[in-house]
């Protein structure tokens, strides 16, 4: 475990008495006592960082927050979602009383925070134990649960902006460029929602599940993958609608009209096709486009993959895609209407590792060509 | 001319002195920030007047040895040993009495820059004394205030003797104190001129218990710094088993002359008094039954003075960290001498024993705050290490 502390003054004491009161044995402290300095350690990946607001002395004749040497090597730091420590958690360690600078910190991405007791505004003495024990707390929570889970994601979107950033079925045309790019801000926007704070307001009243809504995003990236991964080049591009054939980019067919009526390419345990003759109804459901992401999926999975890779991927978006059916946080399970409440209690942390789940099974898929 | 040789430059605006007051006299007054103008600048001349922060020569900054540092002070007071019209000033933040040798002296920064202006006044008319420098436009204060001491010497009154059951300590100034000759009564204590408070503290008060303390206003070379005040209220924010006892502070001068002073709200506070200078007020302050003060009590006597971030800080933020870690370590239970980072001469200075009296710091914590800590230190260290499940002795497996 790496610690990194941000403090002019951290070689006057607190970096002593920070390893003193968390006395982890494989837990190294490294400190930075100029901008200059830590502008040089960030670029290092740390499990948590303890950062002042003011560490040159010309800080102390800035007024406004921008301008604080604590401030710029935040906005350093969280500059970039791929940026070595953008999900490491930061608790600001300052001797400003001052809620708005508090404040402007939290906005940019500081988890926690603690005040370094003035003189000029002591606390009592209970209070200056709570803040002690809310310190400790604090700290053990961001370095051991949320800074832990938060890397996991972290690491996993980065894996999947690497790979499609270099994937040339997302960066050939203009329209390829914009569904990659829809999934980079996706993948954003799960994470933000996945570790978004929540209030116990907004948790026991309001019934907020921000880990069902990161699954739901993240799921969704699943219908920009299909499309990366679909040669739209026989599709009605003017309105996006498809037309009777679907086929993959590698050329593998996903819907075929052939003389005998229409050969579908979607099976959920073996790679099989299926011919529909055109007096079916499924004919009529798969040449007017009426395909839902499921059997978009396993077809997807089935054109580009064999054997075991194909059956651990299948099962793969099974059991996500069973997780999402039983979830049904926003999209709406007709059993489930009659029978569940909206809101399980248990769900929020199968929510959490169908997250990853997700991701992983996106880096898969990514990684197949 | 007046050479004014300070580094820290920013606290000048805050006592007063901006750049565009320093222009106003720039033909009579130079200003010196560093050490390559002090090179510069050939100060060592019979007829100038140095001004220099007691710490310049000892400041971090500069790019030579401490050994040519301590050489560099030594020439200008050796200097100023042999150039009788030579006025040397030291000033610091951490000097709280003014004291004169010669042509060599000693004040706190705070008055430096309060006097300054009237000393250049003064410079400017060929009136060069030092004592414009300590005292303002009234530089016969002293004298003034000496005449009043002698005064109050030889009409001390009587004391009649009677041997009580209370113990009491009586400091006298070395020179011009009150005569009591009853060694049954009081146990005597000598402040000699330039004795440090703290030792006094230490010297005297760490053994004997004593019910009454008294103490004279005026300490040290300087009459006018009733010294009397800060040593009243380093005693009540030093942990010795006096800390409570009670304390008069025996004065020749009556309140008028004392309200100005930083250490004034001392006279505030339960069980320490200004009692006359007079031999029956100290048999008076003896029968006093006063309720004595607990621990308990002294942080709200301590709230009731307000005693500024001392002037020798570098800034506000620095007191503010020194502070931060003191609480810190206090509320995790760990004691502060394990922080060999921490600069612990700091709990030696007012300031920091005013702070921990004033919150009652003396007292452990709960004891229930004192276990939980004690079990998450512990538990911290157990738990997040790795487990060893088994050692290899690789010394012990033979070499392929």
């Amino acid at each position: 475990m790496k610690v990194l502390l941000i403090d002019d003054k951290a070689k006057k004491g607190w970096e002593q008495l920070l390893k003193l009161i968390f006395p982890f044995q494989n837990m190294v402290i490294e400190s930075a006592t100029t901008y200059v300095d830590a502008i040089d350690l960030i670029q290092n990946e740390y499990d948590i960082i303890l950062l002042d607001i003011r560490l040159e002395a010309n800080d102390y004749k800035k007024i406004n927050i921008e301008d604080f040497s604590g401030y710029k090597i935040l906005k350093k730091i969280k500059r970039n979602f791929s940026i070595v420590n953008f999900s490491t958690p930061i608790i600001l360690l300052t001797a400003s009383n001052k809620i708005w600078n508090i404040d402007a910190f939290k906005e940019y991405g500081v988890d926690s925070y603690f005040i370094k007791e003035h003189p000029d505004y002591i606390f009592d003495k209970k209070a200056s134990n709570y803040s002690y024990e809310i310190f400790r707390d604090n700290f053990e929570n961001l370095l051991f649960d949320i800074g832990p889970r938060r890397k996991d994601v972290w690491r996993l979107s980065n894996e999947i902006i690497n790979k499609i950033n270099k994937h040339y079925y997302f960066n050939g045309s203009k329209k390829d460029k914009n569904i990659k790019n829809r999934i980079i801000d996706k993948l954003k926007l799960g994470y933000a929602y996945l570790f978004k704070g929540q209030t116990k307001l907004e948790k026991d009243l309001l019934k907020t599940n921000n880990e069902s809504l990161a699954f739901i995003i993240y799921f969704s990236i699943l219908e920009e993958i299909v499309k990366g991964f679909s040669d739209i080049s026989t599709w009605n591009t003017a309105t996006y609608e498809r037309n009777i054939n679907w086929k993959f980019k590698n050329k593998e067919y996903f819907i075929e009209k052939n003389k005998d009526g229409i050969t579908v390419n979607i099976t959920f345990d073996k790679k099989k096709a299926i011919n529909y003759s055109d007096d079916t109804n499924e004919y009529s459901k798969y040449s007017e486009g009426l395909i839902n992401l499921s059997e978009q999926m396993y077809s997807l999975i089935a054109a580009y993959s064999d054997g075991d890779n194909y059956t651990k991927l299948s099962n793969s978006f099974q059991e996500i895609n069973k997780f999402r059916n039983e979830t049904d946080y926003i999209h709406s399970n007709v059993k489930n209407i009659f029978t569940k409440e909206l809101i399980h209690k248990d769900t929020t942390e199968d929510a959490y590792n169908n997250c990853c789940k997700v991701l992983e099974l996106i880096n898969d898929i990514l990684s197949l060509i | 001319m007046i050479y004014l040789i300070d580094d820290k430059t920013t606290r000048q605006n805050d006592y007063g002195w901006s750049k565009d007051k320093f222009n106003q006299y720039e033909n009579d007054i130079c200003l010196i920030s560093n050490y390559e103008e002090y090179q510069r600048l050939n100060i060592l001349s019979d007829n100038s007047i140095i001004l220099i922060h007691d710490s310049f020569f000892a400041n971090a900054k500069f790019s030579i040895s401490s050994v040519k540092r301590d050489e560099m002070r030594k020439e200008i007071i050796q200097f100023a040993n042999d150039n009788r019209n030579f006025q040397i000033v030291f000033f610091s933040g951490g000097i709280d009495a003014r004291k004169k040798n010669a042509n060599i002296a000693y004040m706190p920064v705070s008055v430096l820059y309060q006097n300054l202006e009237i000393f250049i006044g003064k410079v400017k008319n060929s009136d060069i004394n030092i004592d414009y420098l300590f005292f303002g436009n009234d530089p016969e204060v002293e004298k003034n205030l000496s005449e009043k001491l002698i005064a109050a010497n030889n009409n001390t009154g009587t004391f009649e003797g009677m041997i009580n059951p209370k113990k009491n300590c009586l400091f006298r100034p070395e020179e011009r104190f009150i005569q009591i000759y009853d060694d049954k009564n009081f146990e005597t204590k000598t402040i000699y001129k330039n004795s440090d408070l703290s030792q006094i503290i230490e010297v005297n008060l760490l053994k004997e218990k004593y019910d009454n303390i008294f103490i004279p206003i005026s300490i040290g070379s300087s009459l006018s710094d009733f010294l009397g005040l800060k040593f009243a209220t380093l005693i009540r924010c030093t942990r010795t088993i006096n800390q409570c006892s009670n304390i008069f502070i025996y004065s020749y001068v009556g309140y008028e002359y004392l309200y100005n002073n930083k250490y004034f709200n001392i006279l505030k506070t339960k069980n320490v008094q200004l009692i006359k200078h007079k031999l029956d007020a100290f048999k008076i302050a003896i029968d006093a039954k006063l309720e004595t003060l607990t621990l308990l009590e002294l942080p709200y006597e301590m709230e009731k003075l307000k005693l500024d971030v001392p002037d020798n800080y570098e800034d506000n933020h620095s007191i503010a960290n020194e502070w931060g870690i003191y609480q810190l370590a206090y509320n995790a239970n760990i004691d502060i001498k394990e922080i060999t980072d921490f600069d612990s001469e700091k709990l030696n200075s007012l300031y920091f024993k005013w702070l921990i009296a004033k919150n009652g710091l003396y007292e452990d914590l709960p004891q229930k705050d004192k276990e939980e800590n004690e079990v998450f230190r512990a538990s911290s260290y157990e738990i997040k290490q790795p487990k060893v499940l088994k050692t290899i002795d690789l010394t012990k497996i033979p070499k392929r």
